[in-house]
């Protein structure tokens, strides 16, 4: 392996792994399956990579593209941590713990799209992008999130937004 | 931006979120490198095993379609024969006497042609056509590579057009044909048939003479 990309690895492994556990919701083994998996397409890309201005963001939506494609090839599949797994973890504030919470019970896909927008702030447009789905799904698919998410969390006042206006919108 | 949206982007960006502690990452990235590397290796030997077999495929079928290709050998022996030049001659002074048809042929381009039981000589077309077969008894000519031959029948009462073509009919299904100058024989009676009768073949040594289709 190549010394700096191994570098590359050593000190972006950590965020990833994180970011892994937010679009799984929880699932450890698979949040390390995707950081792997991740690594290795930046890897086989590394001559682009190490160019690249932003590379943490770069990594980050190729793993969410990575669990994008996976979940719509799994969809009756489970991947969502055991609960004991989760209770261990849960030391933050209690509002921490609701959106954690919430966010474990989201399908994979309506995560996917909430993390991508919340974390990286982008529009609906450029998760699609991201995708490779129309921004029809993206849309979609976050106002459902969002929906569940009011749900999960007893949030009854509606939002002063427009029914399935999540986050910037596409014309942003 | 609503507070659901607030508290959603403050946690996925410095939540506090598990993280789990994989310890052999970075060999598991080098392991999956590796494991990428050979199956490419893989991929290309088997496209060039694959790119290969093709090419002795090809080799092979390219081979066999040459077998089909036309073979002269195969093709019948007669089929290039052509008549290189007719004669209708008169023997005598009388006009009511046959007179003579004679087809020189030029012989095939690969195999020896036989004249024989069964070469057919035709005249003219439609009603008034009219032919004659090589006779069984007649000894068979073989009209060999550049070789040349003549071949004769006897011909009376001509009522049909003035320039008919004559042919000839090869028992191998070939033929061969040309047109006659105005030399036919007279109309002796036009309710009687024009008779047509063979009467030799042999071979030629061609120098001219008759008349060039």
């Amino acid at each position: 392996m190549d010394a700096e990309f191994a570098a590359f690895v050593a000190a972006k492994q950590h965020g990833l792994l994180r970011y892994g556990m937010l679009l799984t919701g929880g699932d450890p083994h698979t949040a390390a399956d995707l950081t792997q998996e991740t690594f290795l397409r930046l890897g086989r890309r590394w001559r682009h990579v190490r160019d690249v201005e932003h590379q943490d963001a770069y990594a980050r939506r190729t793993m969410t593209r990575l669990w994008w494609t996976r979940s719509k090839r799994d969809r009756r599949e489970q991947l969502r941590a055991e609960p004991e797994e989760r209770a261990a973890a849960e030391t933050g504030p209690d509002w921490e713990s609701d959106v954690w919470a919430a966010l474990q019970q989201l399908p994979p896909r309506q995560r996917a799209v909430l993390v991508l927008r919340y974390y990286e702030d982008c529009s609906e447009r450029e998760i699609a992008e991201v995708l490779h789905c129309r921004p029809g799904t993206v849309k979609s698919q976050a106002s459902r999130g969002m929906a569940s998410l009011r749900r999960l969390m007893g949030v009854h006042v509606p939002d002063q937004r427009p029914e399935g206006a999540v986050g910037r919108s596409v014309d942003e | 931006m609503s507070d659901l949206e607030r508290q959603l982007t403050a946690f996925v960006r410095d939540g506090d979120v598990p993280v789990p502690h994989v310890p052999d990452l970075l060999e598991r990235v080098a392991a999956g490198q590796r494991r990428h590397r050979q199956r490419r290796v893989a991929g290309l030997v088997a496209a060039a095993c694959v790119v290969a077999g093709l090419g002795v495929a090809g080799v092979v079928l390219r081979d066999a379609g040459d077998d089909r290709a036309p073979n002269p050998a195969a093709s019948p022996a007669c089929g290039s024969v052509t008549i290189q030049s007719t004669g209708v001659t008169t023997p005598g002074p009388d006009a009511a006497m046959a007179q003579e048809l004679a087809l020189v042929l030029d012989g095939p381009a690969a195999r020896p042609c036989t004249l024989g039981r069964g070469v057919r000589i035709t005249v003219g077309s439609g009603a008034s056509t009219t032919s004659t077969t090589v006779p069984a008894t007649f000894t068979p000519v073989s009209l060999g590579v550049g070789q040349h031959a003549a071949v004769h029948a006897t011909w009376r009462n001509w009522c049909g057009e003035a320039s008919p073509v004559a042919r000839i009919d090869f028992p191998d299904g070939s033929s061969a044909e040309a047109r006659l100058d105005h030399d036919t024989p007279a109309c002796t009676d036009p309710a009687t048939p024009s008779v047509l009768e063979f009467r030799t073949a042999q071979l030629a040594d061609v120098q001219g003479g008759g008349r060039r289709p």
